[in-house]
């Protein structure tokens, strides 16, 4: 009697299991396809699948089919949790090597920016080019476009053009890199592009040198263990910027001086850690330095119009520097994509603004980026700017576009005159300048 | 569609099994029908009219074999319902194979090349071919009835967890369950329980090794050292195993769940001291099929020696045609008829008096150089991997592969010859087949989906990539 009791419970428990195990399912589908909870959401997840669009051409084409095969895999359920588990496993198995995301774990929980790594192993160049031939002639080029552009930028126009290899941290710290054979067949372009700097005497600094012979030195370290961005560190970086700068025309920058390094309260800015997306926090007790700086100025004393074309070195600019304390305005072209004007970093989208009058506007142009950046060399930068300004047409332009900017009553019109049309303030002004170079001659 | 792909895990399978379950036991023929149409047009929109029609006509001319009283008819009705099979099969999978080499052929004479546009290969035909020959042919032999529906035949021939790649079911083994079927919730769990083992084979353990493997292949094979090159078809050894038992795995169990029992594909192959008991292992349903349908109807045993050895011969060699409409099929077919011709005239004898652990050493290496013709499809580079195999040079090994790569093939090497063990076969049999008492049926079924949804991360952190028998 009991015994069948305890089989009917048994069947009946069993029976539950079944029915729990194909709702789960279902709410796997269920959450999928319409997303009722909201949960936890992946750091820097690159989520850029679109919506699939069923059209009998789609589906017959097998388009549809891998479509929907990209869209569920960054959309479906339960996705965070899962990858993060398995990135866990990984993490804590697998010599930690293939977590998801920008960043690669080394030894003792120091983490990478993955390019930064593979540029050092020499695996970053057969990415972007065929020979080291191809390589070489690329730099070359570019380098012989920079030295043109510097030319006449100098020559004509009193600005002076020059460039900032930012250090990269496997460079400067390979001792925690993740193990990986080396890559020798290309030569690594940012040496190259120092070689080729030097070789032309166009102003540059190299900082990778100068933070090696720091970090062999240092008590304190130059990059944090668990993040790959540059620390109280890049201010030496800027101090020779600066230093750089105002011996190539006498401006007369006010001068940065460092008093010392001091702890830092905040934690923050440690954390590429996170971007792993793993279960668990890595424990960090690594403290954070920031620098005290100061500037020193007096009545000769200029503060320069400073553009930045480069990467995210230039946040540490942000952070750290007292930059309205050295420069009256400043310009950032990020990636050569975005562009943050002024102390309030108004955002636009470059191909939004007219490049030559930004150009002709900044008394310093600073071309900048770490290493495995300059395999992109400057992003179209050179080869854009040269052109324009070899144009009259477009140097005209450009330089009316400043001259009316500087006049407020003509500005207000034209702000007026943007909202009238739907236009942005920066189209209109170009339009306008427009107007005025094609009727001046009239 | 595959079974490891998000868009069966999230969508398919989960409005399957409402559906399924939801609907009235007698309908639930439909149910499948529907859904499986649905799986083979997602991935195939091409071809389902024509895998539709073929299944048609074949289920009219066995209903037409099985009506005629005349013996001369039901022959003729038999052979035209295997040539129709056949002959797409042929037409689809070996056209571009022979006018190629035709080409090769008439080439040496001079002769103009003939024009023919590539025909491309219907998913899964292979498979579904067989087993439309095992209805004709069991039905003419009078083994079985023939259907009297034809949805329930297309449900037998088109039914979604053994479409793809098998095992190619026998109509006789689940004549029965076709027409009525018990579902017990302990059968649902089980089948549950193998579909995820099933998945993790595949997910975690064939497709870790097979990016290792397809990038060692990717290099000069001229210039490998005998070391990488064991390791490589050591690697893709595990990994045609995984891959192809994970999928059966996955077909048996969601047979299960839908209340069918599909015979098992594999039995521990590797774990066989002869090519002979190999091929009791492997691919254990072809096996079946080429011994039903062709070795014994050419002969079988009873004949001539020289008679036998020919057939067993003729039947590898076949079977090596049957996985791929390529020259390195033929040989890897012909390689192993080889070995079994080889161990009728003696070689057993041989391995009973060595013992079971060096025959299964000798059986294992056979196997591995044989993937070697099966994997590297270019004959030229097949010997110089096979002449690098043997070629005893180690000076300079290294494998630039991570971690997860050397862990993942130990794992697998352990699960293949764990059964060698009597405590392997234990846990074998527990973990597959023992019904569980209530506490077990939680455990394994808590693990089950745990790993689905680890499944699922690895599936989406790495990408997937299709099954290595989808092809064939």
């Amino acid at each position: 009697m009991q015994i069948t009791a305890f089989k009917k419970m048994n069947g009946l428990y069993k029976k539950i299991l079944c029915i729990v195990t194909t709702v789960l399912l279902s709410l796997l589908f269920v959450q999928t396809t319409w997303h009722p909870f909201t949960y936890l959401k992946l750091k820097n997840d690159p989520q850029k699948a679109h919506k699939p669009e069923l059209t009998f051409t789609n589906y017959c084409k097998g388009s549809f089919q891998s479509q929907v095969d990209e869209y569920l895999k960054e959309n479906y359920a339960t996705r965070a949790i899962c990858i993060r588990t398995v990135n866990q496993y990984n993490y804590w198995f697998d010599n930690k090597k293939t977590c998801t995301g920008f960043m690669l774990p080394g030894k003792d929980n120091w983490m990478y920016y993955r390019p930064g790594v593979l540029d050092y192993y020499g695996k970053e160049g057969p990415t972007h080019f065929k020979t080291d031939f191809e390589l070489r002639n690329y730099i070359d080029n570019q380098v012989d476009m920079l030295n043109e552009l510097r030319g006449i930028l100098r020559n004509d126009y009193g600005i002076e053009l020059l460039s900032f290899i930012a250090p990269d941290k496997p460079f400067i710290y390979p001792e925690h890199l993740p193990d990986m054979e080396r890559d020798t067949t290309m030569v690594n372009a940012g040496d190259y592009f120092a070689q080729r700097f030097a070789e032309t005497d166009f102003p540059n600094i190299d900082m990778k040198p100068w933070y090696k012979a720091i970090a062999d030195t240092s008590q304190r370290l130059l990059f944090m263990p668990m993040d790959s961005h540059w620390q109280y560190a890049s201010v030496f970086g800027f101090d020779s910027l600066f230093r750089l700068m105002n011996s190539l025309n006498d401006f007369g920058i006010p001068q940065m001086k460092i008093n010392g390094i001091k702890t830092s309260r905040y934690k923050g800015r440690q954390d590429d850690e996170a971007t792993l997306n793993l279960l668990f926090k890595i424990p960090n007790h690594t403290p954070l330095y920031t620098a005290d700086i100061s500037v020193i100025s007096d009545s000769t004393s200029r503060k320069p119009k400073v553009l930045f074309v480069g990467d995210s070195f230039i946040f540490a600019y942000e952070w750290l520097i007292p930059k309205k304390e050295l420069t009256s305005y400043y310009e950032n072209w990020f990636y050569y994509d975005n562009v943050y004007k002024g102390f309030n970093k108004a955002k636009y989208k470059l191909k939004d603004i007219n490049k030559l009058r930004s150009v002709l506007n900044a008394d310093f142009i600073v071309v900048y980026s770490v290493g495995y950046q300059w395999y992109h060399g400057t992003r179209g930068f050179v080869e854009d700017v040269l052109s324009a300004i070899k144009d009259p047409y477009q140097v005209e332009v450009a330089k009316t576009m400043n001259r009316i900017e500087s006049d407020e009553e003509w500005m207000q019109k034209i702000r007026e005159k943007a909202q009238d049309k739907g236009v942005s303030v920066e189209r209109m002004l170009e339009l306008d300048a427009q107007w005025v170079v094609e009727h001046k001659n009239k | 569609m595959v079974f490891s792909s998000n868009v069966f895990l999230l969508y398919f399978l989960p409005l399957f099994l409402i559906c399924y379950f939801v609907c009235p036991k007698k309908f639930r023929n439909y149910v499948i029908l529907l859904f499986s149409i649905v799986f083979y047009a997602y991935g195939a929109p091409d071809f389902i009219l024509y895998l539709l029609g073929s299944t048609v006509a074949s289920f009219y001319l066995v209903k037409a074999m099985r009506k005629t009283g005349k013996p001369g008819l039901k022959k003729l009705y038999c052979a035209l319902a295997i040539i129709i099979s056949l002959g797409l099969l042929v037409y689809y999978k070996y056209a571009n194979f022979l006018i190629d080499n035709i080409n090769a052929l008439i080439g040496l004479f001079g002769a103009n090349a003939v024009r023919m546009a590539k025909v491309l290969l219907p998913i899964g035909i292979s498979f579904f071919t067989f087993q439309s020959i095992t209805y004709v042919i069991d039905t003419y032999r009078g083994n079985n009835e023939p259907m009297d529906k034809l949805t329930d035949y297309i449900v037998y021939i088109m039914m979604f967890p053994q479409l793809i790649a098998g095992p190619i079911v026998r109509y006789c083994d689940i004549e029965s369950e076709i027409r009525h079927r018990k579902y017990s919730s302990a059968e649902f769990l089980q089948g549950f329980n193998r579909f995820v083992i099933g998945l993790s084979k595949k997910i975690l353990i064939a497709d870790v090794i097979g990016f290792q493997v397809d990038k060692l292949l990717a290099g000069d094979l001229a210039i490998m050292d005998s070391g990488t090159a064991w390791i490589t078809i050591a690697a893709y050894t595990m990994q045609l195993y995984f891959d192809f038992a994970g999928y059966s795995d996955m077909a048996i169990g969601l047979g299960k769940i839908m209340g069918f029992h599909f015979p098992e594909n594999f039995d521990n192959p590797y774990n066989s001291a002869s090519i002979t008991e190999f091929w009791r292992r492997w691919h254990m349903t072809l096996g079946a099929f080429m011994r039903n349908y062709l070795y014994i109807p050419l002969g079988g045993n009873r004949c001539s020696k020289r008679r036998m050895y020919f057939n067993l011969w003729v039947v590898f060699l076949l079977s090596g045609l049957w996985h791929g409409a390529s020259w390195n099929f033929v040989i890897w077919g012909a390689y192993h008829g080889l070995w079994l011709v080889l161990e009728r005239m003696g070689l057993k004898k041989v391995y009973e008096r060595i013992g079971k652990a060096p025959s299964v050493i000798i059986t294992f290496i056979i196997a591995m150089v044989g993937w070697s013709i099966f994997r590297i499809e270019n004959l030229h580079d097949a010997f110089t991997f096979i002449g690098r195999l043997f070629a005893f040079d180690f000076s300079s090994f290294s494998i630039n592969a991570d971690t997860q790569f050397y862990t993942t093939l130990i794992v697998a090497l352990i699960f293949s010859f764990i059964a060698l063990f009597p405590f392997g076969k234990k846990l074998q049999d527990i973990v597959y087949y023992r019904e569980h008492t209530l506490t077990g049926t939680i455990v394994f079924w808590l693990i089950a989906v745990f790993m689905l949804l680890f499944c699922l991360g690895a599936l989406n952190a790495v990408g997937f990539s299709p099954f290595i028998y989808f092809r064939f």
